[in-house]
């Protein structure tokens, strides 16, 4: 007979436990690596806890939301290309197409519009758009110049909005080319409607007739000229050089409207010996172009990297990749799921959100995977700075320290100012001389916009901020803050609250340096 | 029975056991977290962070539940239990956040701002931020204004009050003319214009309410000079329709400054729409009113629309200070870039040659010039050969014709045809700085 042990079962009974203890994880719906503590929570903090309690009992709201989920309008058409229906010039053709035209197109035309109101059916609506179309295709300039003769512009008048759709649907069928014969034998038409031609020039990628819509527009052309050159398809790029005579800025422009493909033209044109020395000089030179390479997220990181450096060698290596990181980060946070929410509600951690992230920034991942963590960690510092420490746990302290220092400075932009303040509660005031001086820029530079957007419920904010360095860095920033100045004397009268001798010293340099800019 | 099926049921009703656990602990905490929550929101936030009491916030009214009976409560669960939709993109996430505010903001309005401001306030629709959500308080807003602005003012809400009393402006003005006009001095500068454009807007066709609203924004207490602004701006949306002497009158007859603010926008605007020879304007005033009326009109869009007709009113007034210092030859400048443009010239080469008109013809010849360099010589011709402004046009000619066309043959012959010998000195000196700069 073998005797019970002293402890019945132990290991039956751990595991047992572990499972009730599961469960209740289970139930508040995090992992434990996500459980933070309740201590030394602010009020945002304590409102969130708030949240995830309540999701316990939240039966009722998780029906209204479920409700509200069905009430929503589905995702744009756009997203699914199979079920999308055909929207704009397509479909006024298509419903021109399925509408017979009457006998006589021009009077069946002007009795819709003669019974046309302000307030239309859809179905009206349609049906008056097909009849001007029928009119349109068959003769269009007697239709533009009876719609142009009108005196009332509304409903259905030379600038409506139904003469918009409708011009869109001709010229969709008829060409750019037919378009511009409108133009030329219909000032009125052309005054009102070149701009809204211009994407269908541009589109056509035609230089000959672009040349022929510019010179027509005469001095407007400087006006509209962006609207086609948006629509000027990328492939073609090479062929616009001429017509833009090589000016390095409207090449630039072009290439900036042109989202992520326009970087990449534009390095190749640059390589490809097409353009003379001068334009391919300044284009090399230009701030903006460094700038749209920074901002070109959809070519690997590594060449956007090796191309600014060898655009602009003063600059440092680590800064533009910098720059290119923050960039590419945002851009990732911006799209897909919603992880900066999902980590402030600690729906996921901030190790995920790395994850996340590094998987679809493989590029930066492997070459520089401490800088994208830094960037990812104050992304999230914004959010949760506690929980986004886990991100920076494997770096070097020093690394790890600059990354913290840094964050008011480089993130934290547009943030509620509390946020700001409660962040910078978790660094000493008395570290070295280069925290001190980023914790005050940081103050500095946050002053413009929060009074820009807040304005006095900002200072007002400012002003009742315990004693001590934020509070008095944060009224420095008030004074000194050229924006927006304040009234002499209330200015005097925050500076009389100012004790720390460094912060009088940079008023003075403020002061001085205004003097002498006034001189 | 197997061992292994026996554990997986002993360990599956434990779990379950942890789940009611914690359920039953769940609400005890939700009931604890929720009344904290009471007391730092009566408290308000800022002022429990930073250890000082603010103005406890207005109690809403009584709350009435919502669509279908829901409560705040059902909305701040509803709210949070957005975060459990897994994957969920930041437009989606958006939308639903904004159709919570939008029913939840209407049973308790409190609530519903305190949710929206823990939400991230940097970015609007692509990041996911605060400019996203607070248009849908809107409708809140304009059901019920007064309250919303109660709340909005009590402070209770922080430094994010500021989202919301633009918004509440933006939205209330074309339903509640006089009520945010009554607040005009508790509504920051960059909105003012967009809210007395609006209110006046709404009042098209009801003269009572129009009054009503000049009146209120004339005695709304902003500085002098904002008021005045802004008086010519509501005038300008709305029109009078009365005769200048009907504005004279309530001129004369005003019994404080804020009511002569609003006779004098009134008859400025008066003149311009009856188009009365402006000669007469200041007919029958006593000497102050007239200087005020012609102050006034040097201050207003007249200026834009005859601004020689409205300079000569003060020459000949004896107001030459009014047009010559440098705020208004400022406006000139302005002036001298439109259609008037050539006007303005023509005017400021005929001014006596006094110290005072010295800046508003140095300012108007160099900026008319640079614009209409093909021009110049035509207006410098029509200036007779013994007027003093003939040298001085020509000066301006030979430094715009070196600095900004690099046609130093005309810039020479400018500088030869100067007649006065201390003028002449002057534009050779600028010639040989031109030179320098370019070495």
């Amino acid at each position: 007979m073998d005797f019970p042990p002293a402890l019945p079962y132990p290991r039956t009974m751990a595991t047992h436990l572990g499972a009730v203890l599961l469960g209740g994880l289970a139930f508040w719906g995090i992992s434990p690596a996500e459980d933070r503590s309740g201590a030394n929570e602010t009020d945002h903090q304590r409102w969130r806890s708030t949240d995830r309690a309540e999701r316990s009992g939240a039966t009722t709201g998780t029906l209204l939301l479920q409700e509200m989920t069905r009430d929503l309008p589905p995702p744009l058409a756009g997203a699914s290309p199979e079920g999308a229906r055909p929207t704009g010039p397509d479909q006024q053709n298509a419903d021109a197409d399925a509408l017979p035209p009457a006998s006589d197109v021009r009077a069946a035309a002007i009795s819709c519009l003669s019974s046309f109101k302000e307030e239309y059916s859809p179905k009206e609506f349609s049906e008056t758009q097909s009849r001007l179309l029928h009119w349109m295709r068959a003769d269009p300039e007697g239709m533009i110049g009876y719609v142009c003769s009108l005196e009332k512009p509304q409903p259905y008048g030379n600038s409506s909005y139904l003469m918009s759709q409708i011009l869109n649907a001709a010229v969709q069928r008829a060409g750019a080319g037919a378009a511009l014969g409108w133009m030329r034998n219909n000032p009125a038409f052309s005054e009102t409607f070149a701009e809204q031609m211009a994407p269908h020039f541009g589109a056509a990628g035609d230089v000959r007739q672009l040349e022929a819509f510019s010179e027509h527009l005469g001095p407007a052309w400087d006006n509209i000229r962006d609207e086609a050159l948006k629509a000027w398809p990328i492939e073609k790029g090479d062929e616009l050089i001429g017509f833009l005579e090589e000016s390095p800025d409207l090449i630039i422009q072009y290439a900036s409207m042109k989202s992520d493909g326009g970087a990449k033209w534009l390095l190749e044109v640059l390589k490809s010996g097409k353009l003379d020395e001068v334009t391919r000089q300044a284009l090399e030179t230009d701030v903006q172009f460094r700038n749209l390479l920074v901002f070109s997220s959809a070519m690997p990181a590594e060449l956007r990297i090796r191309e600014i450096m060898r655009l602009d060698p003063a600059q440092s290596e680590a800064e533009i990749r910098r720059r290119v990181i923050a960039n590419d980060v945002m851009n990732a946070l911006n799209s897909g799921p919603d992880l900066r929410y999902a980590f402030r509600h600690g729906r996921i951690t901030g190790e995920q959100v790395y994850q996340d992230i590094a998987s679809r920034l493989p590029g930066l991942a492997g070459a520089s995977s401490a800088a994208l963590r830094r960037q990812i960690y104050q992304e999230l510092a914004e959010e949760d700075p506690q929980a986004a420490m886990t991100i920076l746990k494997d770096l070097p302290p020093d690394a790890r320290q600059d990354a913290i220092t840094r964050a008011p400075l480089d993130m934290f932009g547009d943030m509620d100012p509390q946020r700001l303040y409660d962040f910078l509660q978790t660094i000493p005031t008395d570290g070295n001389d280069a925290a001190w001086n980023t914790r005050l820029q940081t103050w500095e530079e946050r002053t413009y916009r929060n009074q820009e957007r807040l304005g006095n419920d900002y200072i007002t904010w400012v002003k009742q901020l315990p004693p001590g360095t934020d509070r008095e860095m944060a009224l420095v920033g008030l004074i000194t803050n050229e924006y927006d100045q304040l009234p002499p004397a209330e200015a005097q009268d925050l500076a009389k609250e100012i004790r720390d001798p460094k912060l009088l010293a940079r008023l003075e340099e403020v002061r001085k340096k205004r003097e002498e800019e006034g001189q | 029975m197997t061992s292994t099926a026996r554990k997986v049921i002993t360990h599956g009703t434990c779990a379950l056991i942890g789940v009611v656990l914690m359920a039953v602990a769940g609400d005890a905490a939700t009931t604890r977290l929720t009344s904290d929550e009471d007391s730092v929101q009566s408290a308000g936030p800022q002022g429990a962070q930073a250890g000082q009491s603010l103005p406890s916030r207005p109690r809403p009214r009584a709350a009435s539940p919502g669509k279908k009976g829901y409560t705040s409560r059902n909305y701040r669960e509803a709210w949070n239990a957005i975060s459990a939709e897994k994957g969920i993109s930041i437009a989606r996430r958006v939308s639903l956040q904004k159709e919570i505010l939008l029913q939840w903001s209407q049973i308790d309005l409190h609530g519903a701002m305190q949710a929206a401001l823990n939400s991230p306030w940097d970015g609007g629709e692509t990041e996911g931020g605060i400019d996203a959500l607070i248009p849908a308080f809107s409708a809140a807003f304009r059901k019920n204004p007064e309250e919303a602005w109660d709340i909005i003012q009590s402070g209770s809400l922080g430094p994010g009050s500021a989202f919301f009393r633009d918004q509440w402006v933006e939205s209330v003005t074309s339903i509640q003319p006089r009520l945010v006009l009554s607040r005009l001095a508790l509504i920051r500068d960059s909105q003012r214009e967009g809210a007395v454009q609006n209110a006046l807007r709404s009042a098209a066709g009801d003269d009572a309410l129009r009054t009503d609203l000049l009146t209120s924004l004339s005695a709304s207490g902003i500085s002098t000079e904002a008021r005045d602004r802004l008086l010519y701006l509501a005038v300008g949306v709305s029109p009078a329709t009365g005769q200048p002497s009907v504005y004279r009158d309530q001129l004369l007859s005003a019994k404080n400054e804020a009511e002569s603010a609003l006779a004098l926008a009134e008859l400025t605007y008066s003149l311009i729409s009856v188009g009365e020879n402006l000669n007469s304007a200041t007919e029958g005033l006593p000497p102050d009113a007239q200087k005020k009326v012609i102050g006034a009109l040097v201050r207003s869009p007249l200026l834009a629309t005859d601004p020689v007709a409205v300079m000569d009113l003060a020459l000949n007034a004896d107001q030459g200070k009014l047009v010559l210092g440098k705020a208004a030859a400022y406006s000139l400048l302005r002036y001298a870039a439109g259609e008037k443009s050539e006007e303005v010239a023509r005017w400021a080469v005929s001014l006596p040659s006094t110290s005072e008109a010295e800046v508003v013809v140095g300012n108007t010849l160099r900026f008319y010039f640079s614009n209409n360099f093909g021009n110049a010589r035509q207006i410098i011709e029509s200036i007779p050969p013994n007027s003093p402004r003939r040298d001085d046009a020509l000066g301006y000619y030979s430094r715009i014709a070196a600095s900004q066309q690099n046609n130093l043959a005309e810039a020479d012959w400018a500088i030869e045809s100067i007649k006065d010998p201390a003028k002449k000195e002057t534009a050779q000196e600028w010639r040989r700085q031109h030179d320098e700069g370019q070495n």
